[in-house]
């Protein structure tokens, strides 16, 4: 197998021989894959400190040393090391360590003992100095001796010496290792001729390939079960390579770190070879069946009839949302994108107000997680300031709110598998649907706190009104859809209007790439399907009242038809406008009427008429006695 | 205890190792592969087993202590892919030696198996607490051991002769899962031709256990163990 070398280690060996001073920057407390074999084992995964080490000793330098501000200098690698370098610069080794001070003039301070071997020309000598970030408390408060310790480093990096070693001439380095490059005083390596800033990644795809297909991989499994799975694997190379693929995208964004307590955790759990991917779900939600497995293709054949039952006359938006849970079910989201670490699948609900679409996530929910409450839901109304993304994904360090973390991140640290649900999405503040961006390629986001929350099992859906109406040059509101347009019409008004939203007024179309094909318009309740829901909501009544207080209601159909032309009478405001109806005329005259006749319990009432036009609206009753209709 | 004439259930079993603390066998095997001029690692491998025969029974703290500690383990894994996770010198023989067997330890060369016992001695240290320890292996997932135990021994150490028949085998079956990549670990107890205890110890379910906690007769007994 042919070495992967990273694109930062290809840096490293160009520029240690082209410049003194050298800055490591970004992922600096992770661990990295040794590529080659030299003094470290090739693919061992070793902290950033040690492959420095094992680099430059395979690379001929006689004195490698490390520094740290609270400690001195040492070599926990290789102690003799530390002793030629301390005899080199004339300082003296203490419980193991030369101490020494970052700041001040002395000649044992830590810039001046680098400065003396950085001048030598007997013994190539690499300092790296760790964590040198944190040497100062900011730039922009450095003091005199703070700027007078950078500027004997940089000093030290211009005279720098080269040294005849057996590999050839090796030029003495100083190497920072930092977080943020910009906690180091820009003056030290902006515009700097002498100074290379490399910069440190997250594996990227291939170097997590290496680390699960390449010699490493037994590594990830206890030896009684590799010696009993891998056979099979042995003789099924195509199994061993989809698993492979499938744990390398499911491992989209993970450091080294992460990847090497994956390789901890399936080790101490016992992980068979072919679930090896579940150990990535145990990693980061702590669970181990993951209930997108569990759902069977044949309750999901009925789909559309059980959310049917909930949700009426809302046939293409069901069927496309069953399109992306069978795509998220099958295994084929993502397919056309190269992470598989993006949410399951993404929805953007648009339409008229009260046709379904809150009640068609949460029916989706209960189908596929077996409950309601799996369904999330924000009000986006809520998250109209500019700081509202604190509140959703926590406030930072030393701001009020910081321990309670934020109201999306810790909804999914508790409910990984759910469907999230971002109503009136357009009224969100536009800096959050920035953190939606991420989400949304990345299927993570890093809370207050530092914690990383997967969406990856998540179905995101968000619904807007957005195209109901349309504002005029003056401003004024028109309405873009009327009941009178046919499904077709609709859809593509609203459909124009929510891309022109994003494109034109936010314009921000890179949104709308995201969301896709994904836009489902919901039709107006029809004629049909208002009829369908009356008739629901008054079983449901009746059923309720039998139930709890054996009351038995009784409608004949000439009352009916008076409530039924009533309540379907305007249908502009959907399935909730003929719940207010059902409520403004059943519910509370019936309620009142019940109140007056003191009938609490075990009776039967006929409903004769419905007095909608009255003031409030009434009904019309009498009484039989229980089971006597 | 049972009137029964004692008959050992590994008889006739495919012996891979023998009695491993039999000095004759050792000694043949030492000769066998001082003939073999190829075999270097062999050869060391047979002075370790002759240098260790030499050297007094490890001395534990404690009976009580027997099941709460085990050998460390050998990640074969770890081995075969070259990563040295048990700090051992990799200028060592003994790095030589585990690195020469790791691929076929893995594909469960039964050879290799008595290659590692031999070498790793990893019941050395129960000679002070039982008598004829023995290891076989029953196929590559499964390895048998046997030891002779006497009621002496229980009352010398103050216990119950059930928890010191328990705790053997407890910490023989860590022992053994320590060093090989076997997935049962059964173990036979007999006192004066007899039968005391056979039980039959799951990798997996040894991974979960914390001995610090337990009662090896419980223990044992949860196993489905079968005493006298």
């Amino acid at each position: 197998m042919e070495p992967l070398i990273s694109k930062w280690h290809r840096e490293l060996e160009l520029f240690s021989s082209l410049k003194p001073l050298l800055i490591l920057e970004g992922n600096v407390l992770d661990q990295y894959r040794y590529p080659v074999a030299g003094s470290i084992p090739e693919d061992e995964l070793v902290p950033l400190s040690r492959y420095l080490h094992g680099y430059f000793s395979d690379h001929g330098y006689d004195q490698i040393v490390f520094y740290s501000n609270l400690i001195g200098f040492m070599n926990p690698y290789n102690p003799e090391m530390l002793a030629e370098y301390a005899a080199l610069t004339g300082q003296k080794i203490e419980n193991g360590v030369i101490p020494a001070e970052f700041k001040g003039n002395e000649a044992k301070t830590a810039p001046n003992v680098i400065r003396r071997s950085m001048l030598n020309s007997k013994k190539a000598t690499v300092q790296i100095l760790e964590l040198a970030s944190h040497y100062i408390t900011t730039p922009e408060r450095m003091d005199q001796q703070d700027v007078n310790s950078f500027n004997l480093l940089l000093q030290s990096a211009l005279s720098a010496s080269s040294v005849r070693t057996i590999y050839g001439r090796k030029q003495n380095l100083l190497i920072l290792v930092v977080n943020k490059l910009n906690d180091l005083p820009a003056w030290f390596y902006l515009n700097n001729p002498i100074c290379k800033t490399i910069t440190l990644e997250a594996p990227d795809r291939d170097e997590r390939k290496r680390l699960i297909s390449g010699p490493a991989f037994p590594t990830f499994f206890d030896s009684s079960v590799y010696r009993t799975d891998y056979p099979y694997y042995a003789d099924h190379p195509e199994d061993l390579e989809k698993l492979q693929d499938k744990f390398v995208g499911l491992t989209e964004g993970m450091t080294f770190t992460e990847l090497d307590a994956l390789r901890n955790l399936s080790r101490k759990e016992m992980t068979p070879i072919r679930d090896l991917c579940s150990v990535v779900d145990l990693y980061k939600y702590g669970i181990r069946s993951n209930p997108w497995e569990s759902l069977s293709m044949k309750s999901l054949k009925h789909a559309k009839q059980d959310l049917e039952q909930r949700v009426k006359g809302q046939d293409v938006a069901l069927e496309r949302s069953l399109d992306v849970v069978r795509r998220a079910v099958t295994g084929m989201n993502g397919l056309s994108s190269s992470s598989t670490a993006k949410p399951k699948g993404v929805l953007f609900y648009a339409g008229p107000t009260g046709v379904g679409k809150t009640e068609t996530a949460k029916a989706l929910a209960e189908k596929l997680f077996g409950d309601e409450s799996a369904c999330i839901r924000f009000d986006m109304s809520e998250f109209g300031e500019s700081h509202s993304d604190q509140k959703l994904m926590g406030a930072p360090p030393g701001y009020v709110g910081y321990e309670a973390g934020g109201q999306l991140t810790n909804a999914v640290k508790k409910q990984p598998f759910s469907i999230l649900l971002f109503d009136e999405i357009e009224k969100a503040h536009p800096t959050i649907l920035d953190k939606f961006l991420q989400i949304l390629e990345d299927g993570r986001m890093t809370d207050g706190q530092g914690n990383t929350v997967y969406f990856s099992e998540c179905i995101i859906i968000f619904t807007s009104n957005l195209g109901m109406y349309v504002k005029d040059p003056l401003g004024i509101r028109h309405a873009n859809v009327t009941m009178d347009m046919t499904y077709p019409e609709v859809e593509h008004q609203i459909r124009t209007a929510v891309e022109d939203f994003f494109k034109l007024e936010l314009g921000r179309p890179e949104i709308l790439n995201r969301i896709g094909e994904n836009i489902v318009v919901f039709d107006y309740i029809r004629q049909e399907a208002g009829e369908a829901i009356l008739n629901a909501q008054i079983k449901k009544i009746v059923r309720r009242m039998e139930e709890q207080k054996q009351i038995r209601i009784i409608i004949p159909d000439k009352a009916f038809k008076e409530l039924h032309d009533a309540a379907l009478s305007d249908l502009s405001n959907g399935g909730r406008g003929i719940g207010n109806q059902v409520e403004s005329l059943l519910i509370n005259p019936l309620s009142r009427w019940l109140f007056e006749m003191e009938v609490m319990s075990d009776r039967t009432v006929t409903i004769d008429h419905f007095l909608t036009k009255a003031n409030p609206p009434a009904v019309v009753c009498h009484l039989d006695e229980k089971g006597s209709v | 205890m049972s009137d029964k004439p004692y008959t050992n259930p590994l008889d006739g079993l495919y012996e891979i190792v023998g009695d491993l603390w039999n000095m004759q066998k050792l000694e043949e095997a030492a000769a066998q592969m001082h003939s073999d001029p190829t075999s270097g690692e062999k050869k060391a491998a047979a002075v370790s087993a002759d240098q260790k025969k030499t050297e007094p029974a490890a001395t534990l703290p404690s009976f009580h202590q027997i099941w709460q500690t085990a050998d460390e383990s050998i990640d074969w894994t770890d081995i075969l892919s070259g990563r040295n996770t048990m700090g051992i010198d990799p200028a060592s023989s003994r790095w030589k030696f585990l690195r020469i067997h790791a691929e076929n330890v893995l594909k469960g060369s039964l050879e290799d198996y008595a290659a590692v016992l031999k070498e790793v001695r990893p019941l050395d240290d129960m000679k002070k607490y039982a008598h004829h320890i023995r290891v076989r292996a029953l196929s590559a997932d499964e390895i048998a051991v046997s030891y002779e135990a006497f009621e002496d021994d229980a009352t010398e150490h103050s216990i119950a002769y059930e928890e010191y028949l328990c705790g053997i085998a407890l910490r023989c079956a860590r022992d053994i899962f320590a060093v090989l990549p076997v997935t049962h670990v059964q173990v036979t107890a007999s006192a004066s031709g007899k039968q005391q205890l056979q039980v039959r110890f799951k990798r997996s379910d040894m991974q979960k256990t914390l001995f610090n906690f337990i009662d090896p007769v419980d223990f044992v007994r949860d196993l489905g163990a079968q005493f006298a």
